[in-house]
């Protein structure tokens, strides 16, 4: 039987209602760090439909690589070789350090750094006007909300939101996440970070006089139970002063490709 | 296809679910697939196509669960992303209803469809920069527009228009 249109538009109020709501729910849910089951249900059914398009889309690129010089493949597979050896020398080095900082934080009955192993991740899906990554982790893999992921130099995020099988990032550039960081001096600068666009974080300082200038090395504080001090975030390109509002802050340019970064680790 | 036409029977709930659900998983990879910076919003893309095939009931559906699964995805703003692509698919089907069907209305319809839902969620939070996002606006509407044209063709020879 043929309804008649004003059916329709009780269908369309009804299906707004429905949306607010469950915005709602998923908001409440992200808020306490994890995901309402339907988000987890559709979860479950396309982050590996979204895995497999992503490699089929590192094929193509691949593929579209492989017609670039053999040579420059081969200086930087040369490259990528000597890069990896120097790397495993530093990695033995600094498991050697980070044992006896354990040890001796366990002599003065000090809590253990947080960041200490690390879980490697996919990104699957890549959502940069809302500021997210989807992760191909999730709780079965220890990943809970707070933990800092990085790319292979520097901070990309914090997680978000977890599920079972899958998690949310929030990224640097995101204007709604703040994260203590310092400009690395003698004294270090402290402040408050937060994102602004994909390649602009803007970084307040917490004292007015603190010595800054462009390109310092900005890294977390560490003044957090999850995110350790010292990841790397980005380079001061310009600072700001206001001696009327007492306030200094800088530009700074995130070091992680927020744009295209495609394997990251999440710190525990 | 029934007489009633539209995308009726399991066939074309099937078709619709696995359109819907591939689309919003390529989503997360748009960025990569972006023609001179324009990115496509393919669950929106695949939304107002096939609403272009409904009743404005059946296109509001279409939208909702474009914009359902979109927002379960991107794990955010899930409320906003439903409501603009629910009201897109809605306006999708009732268009066709009022100047017919064929591939100049698919292209027009999905364009101006496109960009209406892009504009709702300029003034839905978090808070965008208006002229940036004008410009992706009316980048996305263009790149849906013109995907719209094989995906309709396609759609076209299985289904029929359903009459309002």
């Amino acid at each position: 039987m043929k309804q008649r249109p004003s059916r329709h538009w009780l269908w369309l109020l009804a299906l707004l209602a429905v949306s607010a709501l469950l915005g709602s729910v998923q908001r409440s849910a992200a808020a306490g760090g994890t995901q309402p089951w339907f988000v987890r249900a559709v979860r479950s059914a396309l982050v590996p439909v979204a895995g497999a398009v992503a490699n089929a889309l590192d094929a193509r690129d691949a593929y579209l690589f492989s017609f670039v010089s053999a040579t420059e493949v081969r200086r930087l597979r040369a490259e990528n070789a000597r890069l990896r050896a120097a790397a495993a020398l530093y990695d033995e080095r600094l498991a050697e350090l980070a044992g006896e900082v354990d040890s001796l934080r366990k002599l003065m009955r000090l809590p253990a750094l947080p960041g200490r192993s690390r879980v490697a991740a996919d990104v699957v899906a890549s959502f940069p006007s809302e500021n997210r990554l989807v992760l191909s982790v999730g709780q079965s893999r220890g990943v809970r909300q707070g933990m800092p992921v990085v790319d292979g130099s520097a901070l990309v995020g914090v997680v978000r939101d977890v599920g079972p099988n899958s998690s949310t990032v929030e990224m640097v550039s995101s204007p709604s996440l703040r994260i203590g960081a310092m400009a690395l001096r003698n004294p270090p600068a402290a402040g408050l970070l937060r994102g602004e666009s994909p390649t602009k974080l803007i970084l307040e300082f917490l004292d007015f006089n603190v010595p800054v200038a462009n390109n310092d090395l900005v890294v977390t504080s560490g003044y957090s139970e999850r995110i350790p001090r010292g990841i790397p975030i980005g380079r001061i390109f310009q600072l700001e002063e206001s001696r009327e509002f007492g306030s200094r802050r800088s530009q700074v340019f995130p070091l992680a490709n927020l744009g295209t970064v495609r394997e990251v680790w999440v710190l525990q | 296809m029934r007489k009633r036409g539209g995308l009726t029977g399991w066939g074309g709930i099937v078709v619709a679910a696995l359109l819907l659900g591939f689309s919003a998983a390529l989503q997360g990879q748009a960025h990569r697939l972006a023609v001179l910076g324009a990115e496509a919003d393919y669950p929106l893309l695949v939304a107002c196509t096939l609403a272009l095939f409904e009743t404005s009931k059946g296109g509001a559906v279409l939208g909702f669960l474009g914009g359902f699964l979109q927002g379960c995805m991107a794990g955010t703003s899930l409320g906003y992303v439903a409501f603009s692509r629910t009201i897109a698919g809605y306006l999708a089907a009732r268009s066709r209803e009022w100047i017919g069907p064929g591939l100049p209305t698919a292209v027009g319809v999905v364009f101006a469809c496109t960009a209406i839902a892009s504009i709702l969620e300029l003034f839905l939070p978090p808070a965008k920069a208006v002229f940036p996002s004008l410009g992706d606006t009316i980048g996305t509407a263009t790149y849906n527009g013109v995907l719209a044209i094989p995906l309709y063709a396609l759609l076209n020879r299985f289904f029929k228009p359903a009459r309002p």
